[in-house]
């Protein structure tokens, strides 16, 4: 059998157990004092709770060693993403943003003076990004959808149109929109805007998740050449190249807040009767815990093969959408299932996470690519061959 | 007849008022509540159960889930039927209390449209101990009731001491019944009801025994039955309409394949979840429905509503999950309902018992 098996390395395994003992002694406390809806840390307390990553190593995860990171795998990160994820806030907010925000990844291949003028701050903790791709006219098909146009005038490019659902734009300074400076799929640029361009707005979208994203609109906003990401009409890449980095760790994510419910879920069910016997005694909630004990496990192992796979950098399109619709479809079950097994006390704000929880994994089977397009993405394998 | 009209009113008269107010606004303003109701009344719609004599419809529990299904087709529907533009529902049981109760409590209460909070668990939470000959203290507390800060009047459910059996009590719901706010699925406000020796007379007492409980979650979940239906219709409008609109990868969602599956199993979900609630309903106004039948339609409308919401956010995409679609508030709302009066679980265990039970039964063939 060769060295195949089921065990991480050392390495990994103790690489996993730190993330999980920051998140339970730093985050955890921390979280106590926090309104149930926040979506983020106080400045003074997020900086200390930063330095304190540092010291344990956990700092700059995934960015590359030649800007200060620690340029960790896939694989590395998507263990990471799944501890760092269990706690209140850790579905959009993952370890509170102690480890520091990195800048998308498209911008490391941005010029020296974009290296030094976004990428290394964000990495030493003195900035945020955001990546704007979506659009009204739709989010799953970005190479159709995207109508924002960018014509050159003079030393500048002019921007026009509107993105939405983009996250984080609230805390960011700059960053990543991408518009169509010809046609088609190869008429894609991508152009790094900073916040207070004028002829840029933004506003909040109220959604079901605490965090609101946001919407853009650039009208008539000058952008200097320099500003340009990459060649012109190569963007469609960049954007490729940032949504296959995010959906295994993204899923990841999932899979540590189904196992967080299930912490909440399987101690309540011990505790409280319902309808006279304890409700860990019913064998239907028994059966909801099995289920979602086994769901959890094999969603794992799809995200863990996809990770491996994106690492040895094999063609992981497939993997990455199976191990997607897997884990988030089971995210959601598993935190119906908790809530069903607590009952209405898991639905209290102020009570338990699980309702939050419920809410914004609802998102996460729409976002990264609904499950529709990722079954789609699967099954056109199965077309005959030029079809 | 009655449904078209109710149709109408909630088309005509409760929606342009959620537009007004926008999809972001957290409660209705008190004005349009009392325009509303205004109307409402001149139109003979006013406390769908309650006694004519009394000013209410009187309507069978039949044409209440059929109105009912009406009245909760737009935003605040499922928590907030025709933003009560009818008055909150007083329960049937209490119309048939002893008459002294009648003049001094109840005909204020169906006047006002204020309602009446339910401390009705699966099993009683509160205690009455005898207070000499002609009253009750009733101590004990109860989580997650709803309107026990504006209802007039409470039904609380409690063993009775001394006795293996419990007792609904009807009381006034005044300042020594503490009522604490619980926020729930963010938007939804629940109560911590905690009475400490309160003091009741002893007609208060409706009966004890199960039957009136039994009778109460019977009208409660037929009608929270009719209401899943009406936002079910609402979210598989917005769905099919979206699909009619959106296109993806250069296509129209009304032409793949796999939308057109989740609009057609929503449909046949939802026109099989009615037909068992109106004929549970049906027999239920002749006094026929057992307990079991009516949780049976409880379950099946609650469970269907909350997929066909589910289905139809994912028809949306991102828009699914925006305030401004209504689906989002639908999703977490519904989650409740799932739980709330008998969770489904009980249910099932409960039909599966009886069912059972005919087989232990000799010689019959179930």
């Amino acid at each position: 059998m060769g060295d195949f098996n089921f065990q991480l390395p050392k390495e990994l395994e103790d690489f996993r157990v730190r993330v999980r003992e920051f998140v339970r002694d730093e985050i955890l406390p921390l979280e106590k004092l926090l309104d149930p809806d926040a979506t983020r840390l106080p400045q003074e307390e997020l900086k200390k709770l930063q330095a304190k990553a540092k010291e344990a190593g956990l700092w700059a995860l995934g960015a590359p060693k030649r800007f200060g990171g620690q340029e960790r795998s896939i694989f590395e990160l998507t263990l990471a993403a799944e501890e760092a994820s269990q706690h209140r806030l850790g579905a959009y907010n993952p370890a509170l943003n102690a480890f520091g925000s990195e800048p998308p990844n498209v911008l490391y291949e941005g010029t020296e003076s974009q290296i030094q003028k976004y990428v290394i701050p964000t990495i030493e903790g003195r900035g945020h990004a955001f990546m704007a791709i979506t659009e009204p006219s739709g989010g799953s098909d970005p190479a159709r959808a995207i109508r924002t146009k960018a014509v050159l005038d003079g030393d500048m490019w002019v921007l026009n149109g509107s993105k939405t659902f983009i996250t984080g734009v609230d805390r960011a300074e700059y960053g990543v929109v991408f518009a169509r400076t010809d046609a088609g799929r190869e008429g894609i640029t991508g152009f790094v805007v900073e916040k207070g361009m004028p002829g840029f707005t933004w506003k909040e979208v109220p959604v079901i998740r605490p965090w609101y994203p946001c919407e853009l609109s650039f009208e008539n906003c000058r952008v200097p050449l320099d500003q340009q990401l990459g060649e012109k009409n190569k963007g469609f890449r960049l954007i490729n190249k940032w949504l296959v980095r995010n959906r295994i760790p993204y899923t990841a994510g999932c899979i540590g807040l189904a196992c967080a419910a299930m912490r909440y879920a399987i101690p309540y069910a011990q505790k409280h009767e319902l309808n006279g016997i304890p409700r860990i005694k019913n064998q239907s909630f028994q059966w909801m815990l099995g289920d979602s004990e086994i769901e959890i496990r094999a969603a794992r192992w799809l995200v863990w093969e996809a990770a491996w796979k994106a690492d040895r950098k094999e063609d992981t399109r497939r993997e990455a959408s199976i191990a997607k619709v897997f884990g988030t479809e089971t995210a959601n079950r598993v935190i119906d299932r908790c809530i069903q097994i607590v009952g209405l006390e898991a639905l209290a704000d102020h009570e338990m996470p699980l309702g939050r929880w419920y809410r914004e994994l609802r998102i996460k089977r729409i976002g990264e690519g609904p499950s529709e397009v990722h079954r789609m993405i699967i099954g056109r394998d199965y077309l005959p061959k030029g079809e | 007849m009655m449904r078209d009209t109710v149709q109408r009113f909630i088309q005509n008269d409760v929606i342009p008022i959620e537009q007004k107010i926008g999809a972001l606004a957290a409660e209705v303003p008190h004005e349009y509540i009392v325009s509303l109701q205004k109307k409402a009344k001149q139109m003979g719609f006013w406390q769908m159960g309650a006694r004519p004599e009394w000013g209410g419809a009187g309507l069978d529990i039949f044409s209440r889930t059929v109105v009912m299904e009406e009245a909760s087709r737009h935003r605040f529907g499922l928590m907030c039927p025709a933003l009560n533009a009818f008055g909150q529902e007083i329960p049937s049981v209490v119309m048939k209390s002893p008459s002294p109760l009648n003049e001094k409590m109840i005909k204020p209460a169906v006047e006002s449209g204020a309602g009446c909070f339910l401390a009705v668990d699966v099993s009683p939470n509160f205690i009455a101990r005898r207070e000499g000959d002609n009253g009750w203290l009733i101590s004990g507390r109860q989580k997650f009731v709803g309107n026990a800060d504006k209802a007039a009047l409470g039904l609380i459910w409690a063993k009775m001491d001394g006795s293996e059996e419990a007792g609904l009590f009807l009381v006034e719901n005044d300042k020594s019944i503490r009522s604490t706010p619980i926020v729930v699925m963010r938007t939804i406000r629940l109560f911590h009801v905690s009475l400490e020796d309160y003091q009741v007379p002893a007609d208060s007492c409706l009966g004890s025994g199960n039957e009136l409980v039994v009778e109460l979650l019977q009208e409660l979940q037929i009608l929270l039955a009719a209401r899943c239906l009406g936002i079910a219709r609402e979210a598989l409008r917005l769905g099919t309409e979206y699909a009619t609109q959106r296109e993806t990868f250069g296509k129209l969602l009304e032409t793949r394949e796999a939308i057109q599956d989740m609009v057609a199993d929503s449909m046949v979900a939802l026109e099989s979840a009615r037909l068992l609630t109106w004929v549970t309903a049906q027999k239920q106004s002749r006094g026929e429905a057992s307990a079991d039948e009516v949780a049976m339609a409880k379950l099946n409308a609650t469970e269907t509503a909350f997929r066909i919401v589910d289905q139809m956010i994912q028809i949306h995409g991102g828009m699914g999950i925006t305030q401004e679609v209504t689906l989002e508030r639908w999703y977490r709302e519904l989650r409740l309902t799932r739980i709330q009066l008998v969770p489904s679980e009980i249910i099932r265990q409960r039909l599966a018992l009886i069912s059972f039970q005919k087989y232990h039964t000799p010689k019959s063939r179930p």
